[in-house]
């Protein structure tokens, strides 16, 4: 009996849905047509540049010139020079922080450390020459006794088998102190091509007297 | 193919012969055949007349540049139906949206507003008007998948098959939909049948 009932119901309603009047299309629907297709026509033929270039069909030949690009790029002889630079970049960095110290007159905590070693062995190398008679020799260090350098009789002296018997009492004392200053006045000056010099120096006039 | 009388061929043979020899005259009958149809389809469908005037051109315009994207293994007013149905579809989404919006930004409180349709003007229609009024709307308030259905098989008298075809889905799931479809539309339309 409901199964009727529904069945009645969906009769009823299919039939008020089939009542509806016709609806139509407009009279000049063929006209507006032509005109939407012609317009839609010209619209396609009009294409704009960057629908020309992004046209799916030269997507391939777009991608082999850019690989042919790279390719050329990477196998130029310059380039291995240029990616030195490209590739490592902390090594360039460290070169550039370099230069801009040299330039501002700061040095790189390593160089510090270098030259305060440079230092201490050149002290340290003067201190032990101090202790040596020989290297100390100078004409106006020297007093001389009875017409005759007594460090020369000296050096006469040691050239035997014994060693120096007495050390010069009067040489003029140098302390620790003075020596770094005048150490470091010199670096000022020049620092490494006066030390060189004092030392060729001192190293010929040793070399004098010995062949004296 | 033309050597008969045009308006005498098929469908199939019609979309055929403009396919394969860009005859204008074979479109001009189909677009003759099938303008009031689909009008008829469509402004059940969105009870608009003016988009449907649109988008059953729309479906023309398609038909004209797509022509090759129809295979002749399937029905000509099946896949007509398809392109118009799924352009319909779009068109009634769009108006939703465009008819219901937030006005959240607006006030504090979190409301929407809907914006009556004032397309119908119940003053300037007669009484049989009155009640196609009242059917249309009820059509307009169940759910757009039953709506298709009922339209396709109550008002353009369309077969189970064409209409599954039509909306892609098997024939038990277009008679459930039907079946549901005219269910929701009582609910409406109780008063106008119990006359």
């Amino acid at each position: 009996m409901a199964q009727l009932n529904d069945e009645n119901l969906n009769k009823k309603i299919s039939d008020l849905l089939k009542d509806l009047p016709k609806i139509n299309a407009p009279v000049n629907f063929e006209t507006k047509l032509v005109e939407r297709i012609t317009i839609a026509n010209q619209l396609a033929g009009k294409k704009s540049f960057m629908e020309k270039i992004f046209s799916p069909h030269l997507i391939p030949s777009a991608t082999l010139a850019a690989t042919a690009v790279i390719i050329f790029l990477l196998l130029q002889p310059q380039f291995e020079q240029k990616s030195k630079y490209i590739l490592i970049p902390h090594e360039v960095q460290e070169i550039e922080s370099r230069s801009i110290e040299h330039q501002l007159g700061i040095e790189a905590p390593e160089m510090q450390v270098e030259k305060k070693q440079e230092e201490r062995s050149q002290i340290n190398q003067r201190s032990s020459e101090k202790e040596s008679p020989i290297n100390n020799v100078t004409e106006e260090a020297l007093p001389s006794i009875d017409g005759t350098n007594e460090k020369l009789q000296l050096m006469y002296d040691t050239k035997g088998t014994q060693a120096p018997a007495s050390v010069p009492t009067q040489q003029p004392k140098v302390s620790e102190k003075e020596e770094i200053l005048l150490l470091e006045k010199v670096k000022k000056e020049s620092p490494a091509d006066t030390l060189l010099e004092r030392h060729r120096l001192k190293t010929s006039d040793s070399s004098k007297i010995n062949q004296k | 193919m033309l050597d008969k009388n045009p308006t005498e061929l098929s469908d199939e043979e019609l979309i055929l012969e403009f396919q394969q020899n860009n005859t204008l005259r074979a479109f001009e009958i189909l677009v003759q055949r099938y303008k009031n149809p689909l009008t008829n389809f469509i402004y059940r469908f969105l009870g608009d007349y003016e988009s449907c005037t649109d988008v059953v051109q729309e479906t023309m315009i398609r038909l004209y540049n797509n022509k090759n994207s129809y295979k002749s293994i399937a029905k000509f007013s099946t896949w007509i139906y398809t392109i118009a149905g799924n352009l319909a579809k779009s068109e009634y989404k769009r108006k939703r949206r465009r008819q219901i919006f937030s006005v959240n930004s607006f006030g504090e409180e979190k409301e929407t507003f809907e914006i009556p349709d004032e397309s119908y003007r119940p003053d300037i229609i007669t009484d049989s008007g009155i009640k196609e009024k009242i059917i249309q709307d009820a059509l307009l308030k169940i759910s757009s998948a039953y709506r298709e259905a009922v339209i396709l098989r109550d008002i353009q008298d369309l077969s189970y098959e064409e209409i599954a075809e039509i909306m892609g889905i098997e024939v038990g799931t277009v008679k459930s939909k039907i079946n549901r479809g005219r269910i929701q539309l009582q609910k409406y339309l109780k008063h106008i049948y119990k006359d």
